[in-house]
């Protein structure tokens, strides 16, 4: 608890010693692909499924460790992911479905600056809520269904950044309504 | 203490206000509950959703019945099984030790509509449909056929999506999909993913269903009373088996295959039932030609059928656009006789088996249900006693057994002509005393 306290309080007192930071603060829109798996409720090979990316990111006034050779800009963001897969089943006994979620992260970490590009770490956190309609078939017998579904991530990630150019990889480890995800993901974007 | 107690109310209340608000909660189906599967039509020849009723549940949202429930994925480790193989178990200890590796229960994710539940997936529906289909053929089994040994009378297993490794050192899955099948001595069924096939799943087919349902009856009745110590050593001695002993095992597996076939035909009272499984337009390539092959060596009234016998299968007299696919034989330069040889394919020879069965009962479906596979069922606790002898296996042994266990109403001829024509060379006086040759 002790250690908790001691945490918490350093991160807050570098984040209020960086709060400060003035000036207008860069935006990056990015897009990329997820590669997640989720568990399933028979538990064991849960298929991965691939999400599509579109995130809007906005670097706030907030730095964690102002001034020190870890500085590090806490950045807020906002995506949507969306899916569909119509691969489970045969093509006369299946299913089709198309899902999208709406996410809010925020990420920090340190970063070097060279001449030809820059380079990151970064730690990531997001909460997640969204659905799914899934259509099951049988034939040409088909009943719709919709899910809700929720949850949180939290990882590592790394970037590089050539100029406005930033190539990132996240992978995010979480929990959520249909038990514990991970997934891994590329995304490529513009910072302006 | 009353603080104490009305803290513990509330807290019980808001965790069930929670879980109603997160939809975590749902109250437990039992009894007669109607679902929504894919189901067949009356002569089991096409599939839809339908809607039916499932007598007996227990709870339908763990899929679990008064005979039988589901489990969930899990991990059978070969190396783990030759270990229990070479140690003192009886079956039922040897089914729970191997068993315990699998997720003791599993909650697909279902809806209720109108008071039928709904599979919201299609792995739901898989297993929901999966789930339906047992409990009709259980009780056929029962009640029909008259099976009361282990295989009806105590719980049964069905593993959702489990994975069979070679060793604790090589957790890596042989990759099983496509299939519906029964593990000897686990004592589950397994289910396994869709991949590549097309039309009905195997696991929504109700032929296929009963076909592998069959294969826990043969393993009951034959191997896990007299004859487990010679099961286990045959299982335990694959690789290093003598060229006798591999051709009985051949033979017994050929059997338990043709006996789960004809069983099948039994319940669905469609010699086809498969092509549902085998059948697709949007088949290509070479699993098209694959399951083409399959679909006319597993029909009893196909070409193949018409033309296979015992000899002409272990000599390799057949025409070999039909042969093909019945597996390669390891030794047969040395032994002259396919049926010794380890990558046996036991479904061809199981065909001769049900189409002897079938020519046997004149093709009368009713016939075959209401006194033949009555007796074959009768015939498999006295096989185990035979095999319990240690001596050499050959499909007389059945036969005979057979004759003398049907009933004394049951017009013999057709079954003796079907044996003569089908297995020539064990067609004796002296091998099956009960025909007249």
């Amino acid at each position: 608890m002790r250690l908790l306290i001691l945490l918490t309080s350093f991160v807050l007192f570098a984040a209020s010693a960086g709060w400060s930071q003035t000036g207008p603060l860069p935006t990056t829109v990015a897009g990329g692909l997820a590669l997640a798996q989720t568990e399933s409720f028979w538990a064991e090979r849960a298929p991965i499924h691939e999400r599509w990316l579109l995130l809007v990111e906005q670097q706030s006034p907030w730095v964690l460790g102002a001034n020190t050779p870890w500085q590090s800009p806490v950045r807020v963001g906002m995506g949507l992911h969306g899916h569909y897969g119509s691969e489970k089943g045969t093509l006369d006994f299946g299913e089709e479905r198309l899902g999208g979620m709406l996410e809010l992260y925020a990420a920090a970490g340190p970063s070097l600056r060279g001449s030809l590009f820059s380079l990151g770490g970064e730690w990531v956190s997001s909460l997640r809520v969204g659905g799914d309609r899934t259509v099951t078939r049988a034939k040409e017998v088909e009943d719709e269904f919709f899910t809700f579904h929720g949850g949180f991530g939290t990882g590592p990630g790394a970037w590089v950044a050539w100029n406005k150019l930033v190539l990132r990889e996240r992978l995010l480890l979480g929990y959520g309504s249909k038990g514990f995800q991970h997934e891994l993901r590329l995304e490529l974007g513009f910072t302006f | 203490m009353k603080t104490k107690m009305t803290t513990a109310w509330q807290g019980a209340a808001l965790v069930g206000v929670m879980g109603l608000a997160l939809g975590c909660v749902e109250p437990t189906m039992s009894g007669e509950v109607s679902v929504r599967v894919v189901a067949p039509n009356a002569d089991y020849s096409a599939y839809a959703l339908r809607t039916e009723a499932v007598e007996n549940v227990v709870d339908v949202h763990q899929l679990h019945h008064e005979k039988f429930r589901f489990l969930g994925g899990g991990m059978l480790r070969g190396d783990e099984m030759e270990s229990f193989l070479s140690s003192e178990t009886n079956p039922r200890q040897f089914a729970v030790k191997t068993r315990s590796g699998f997720k003791q229960s599993i909650n697909p994710y279902l809806e209720v509509r109108d008071g039928v539940v709904h599979g919201k997936e299609f792995d739901s529906m898989m297993a929901l449909t999966a789930f339906a289909g047992m409990a009709p053929i259980w009780d056929w089994y029962e009640k029909q056929i008259g099976d009361s040994s282990v295989a009806t009378q105590e719980p049964g297993f069905v593993v959702f999506y489990g994975d069979i490794v070679p060793s604790v050192w090589l957790p890596v899955p042989l990759v099983q999909m496509d299939n519906a099948v029964y593990l000897a001595g686990v004592d589950v069924w397994m289910i396994f993913p869709v991949g590549n096939q097309e039309g009905v799943p195997y696991a929504m087919n109700r032929g296929v269903l009963a076909h592998e349902f069959h294969h826990r009856i043969f393993f009951q009745n034959v191997w896990a009373t007299a004859a487990f110590e010679r099961w286990k050593s045959l299982l335990s001695a694959t690789g290093d088996m003598s060229s006798e002993e591999q051709r009985s095992l051949n033979l017994l597996r050929a059997l338990d295959e043709g006996l789960a076939d004809i069983h099948a035909i039994g319940y669905t009272g469609n010699i086809r039932f498969m092509e549902p499984s085998f059948s697709s337009e949007h088949l290509q390539g070479p699993i098209k030609e694959v399951l083409e092959a399959e679909r006319i060596r597993r029909n009893i009234e196909s070409d193949f059928a018409d033309e296979a016998t015992y000899d002409n299968l272990a000599q390799d007299d057949l025409n070999h656009e039909l042969f093909d696919g019945c597996g390669l034989s390891n030794d047969f330069e040395a032994t002259g006789d396919i049926l010794s040889g380890q990558a046996w394919s036991p479904y061809c020879l199981g065909s001769v088996v049900a189409r002897t069965l079938w020519d046997g009962v004149g093709r009368d479906h009713d016939q075959l249900v209401a006194v033949l596979l009555p007796s074959v069922n009768a015939t498999l606790a006295l096989l185990g006693d035979e095999l319990a002898k240690n001596e050499p296996f050959d499909l007389d042994v059945f036969f005979e057994i057979l004759l003398q266990v049907l009933p004394s109403t049951f017009q013999t001829q057709n079954l003796c002509e079907a044996i003569e024509m089908r297995f020539q060379s064990l067609a004796t006086a002296e091998r099956i005393p009960s025909c007249v040759f």
